[in-house]
């Protein structure tokens, strides 16, 4: 019979699901064959162990480290798709925020309008998340900044996060570059889903 | 010729070799092609690495790492016999670590000097047993037996299609427990028809 046949037995052995003719047909093969004598006598030497779980957690651990590597592999294909797609969006918004905003230059705006401004570049720690995606965030700050010259630095901690609504949009599949990140770094992969990433998302949108 | 056809063998080519499977890999150098492979002989890289290193939680950490050794080495490698390889593979990665270890390589195991299953399986088969004079020295040694060690070679071999889980769940033990009191049997048993060997010699 072929090799294959008898790794299969020996799985049998294993589990304890050997019937007493199948476990002469194994010791026949182990008399011919001294690779597989050499494994029988390394799991008769302990016979009352659990053999089944040692094997099981060595695959479940070889899973996960063979199956990140895959998902790493799928992100980076989704990615690469998305991102001229994101970049046509955020120019998109981009243009239409700095068409809306362009008669308003003065600082008492409503809540909307806020939205659509840029936040000042100073007090934007959030930014350093966003740097993961570069594309979105350099090319939409500068050119909204600009427009709204009086906007006053008091504003901006209230304006910092409104203009978020629109970015949501972007943000979320951009977080999968964090989630790459961080399947790379960690053995263990976290959740595809979106990230409890504080500094990004601000209060008053996490229900988004 | 119903009967022709259903002699197509449609198993060449529902499940790969060995030789498939590693040239796929080799190939692409993807971990998810080694893994196949890998689960595949997982109880063997297992097995092996218990004999070298004896202890089942060293066996399963080396398991783990062989893993990596894969990885890295077979596509590096033209791999004519896999089996050969990895058996070569594991035990130079155990005795490398038992090295550092300063542990005493290759100790003989007491896995060693067990009856032979063929020859308990007769006991079964033949229906006269206790008149026929070859089995009356194996019928003593049987009585001869501590008694959870009889009942299991019993139920075994004498029982049809009994396997080890069965008779774990038919007398509440463990699988290893019945493992345990067969290996054992056995031992005992050999010993005890060689003794009568040599005493009637």
């Amino acid at each position: 019979m072929s090799a294959q046949a008898t790794h299969e037995l020996l799985r049998r052995y294993l589990r304890g699901d050997l019937t007493a003719p199948e476990e002469v047909e194994l010791e026949r093969r182990a008399d011919q064959d001294p690779i597989l004598a050499e494994a029988m006598t390394g799991l008769r030497s302990v016979p009352e162990a659990d053999h089944i779980i040692r094997v099981q957690r060595m695959l479940a651990s070889v899973r996960e480290q063979s199956e990140p590597a895959a998902k790493v592999r799928q992100l980076s294909a989704r990615r690469r798709v998305r991102r001229p797609v994101y970049a046509a969006a955020a120019a998109a918004l981009l243009l239409l925020g700095a068409i809306a905003l362009w008669p308003r230059l003065m600082p008492q705006e409503s809540a909307t309008e806020l939205a659509l401004e840029e936040p000042a570049p100073s007090p934007s720690p959030e930014r350093d998340d966003i740097t993961l995606t570069p594309e979105p965030a350099p090319t939409e700050e500068p050119a909204v900044v600009n427009t709204p010259p009086a906007n006053p630095a008091s504003t901006s901690p209230s304006s910092d996060p409104r203009p978020r609504p629109q970015e949501e949009t972007v943000v979320p599949e951009a977080e999968l570059d964090v989630v790459v990140e961080e399947a790379t770094n960690t053995a263990p992969p976290p959740p595809p889903t979106p990230l409890p990433t504080p500094s990004v998302t601000p209060p008053e949108l996490e229900d988004n | 010729m119903l009967r022709l056809l259903r002699q197509q063998p449609a198993t060449t080519t529902d499940v790969p070799s060995d030789a498939e499977l590693l040239a796929r890999f080799q190939e692409s150098t993807k971990p998810e092609d080694l893994q196949p492979l890998y689960e595949r002989h997982a109880e063997l890289i297992y097995a092996l690495a218990l004999r070298y290193l004896s202890t089942p939680e060293r066996a399963e950490d080396a398991g783990m790492e062989i893993w990596a050794v894969l990885l890295d080495k077979l596509p590096k490698h033209e791999i004519s016999n896999f089996r050969s390889w990895l058996q070569t593979t594991v035990r130079n990665h155990c005795l490398m670590q038992l090295r550092k270890e300063k542990r005493d390589p290759l100790r003989q195991r007491s896995g060693e000097g067990l009856m032979q299953s063929e020859s308990l399986m007769h006991l079964a088969t033949d229906s006269s047993l206790s008149n026929h004079p070859d089995t009356r020295p194996l019928y003593h040694c049987l009585k001869q037996l501590k008694e959870e060690q009889a009942r299991c070679v019993r139920l075994f071999y004498l029982q049809e299609g009994e396997s080890y889980q069965s008779i774990a769940n038919a007398l509440g033990l463990s699988v290893g427990r019945v493992r345990s009191h067969l290996q054992n049997g056995r031992r005992n048993l050999k010993i005890c028809l060689e003794r009568r060997q040599n005493e009637n010699d």
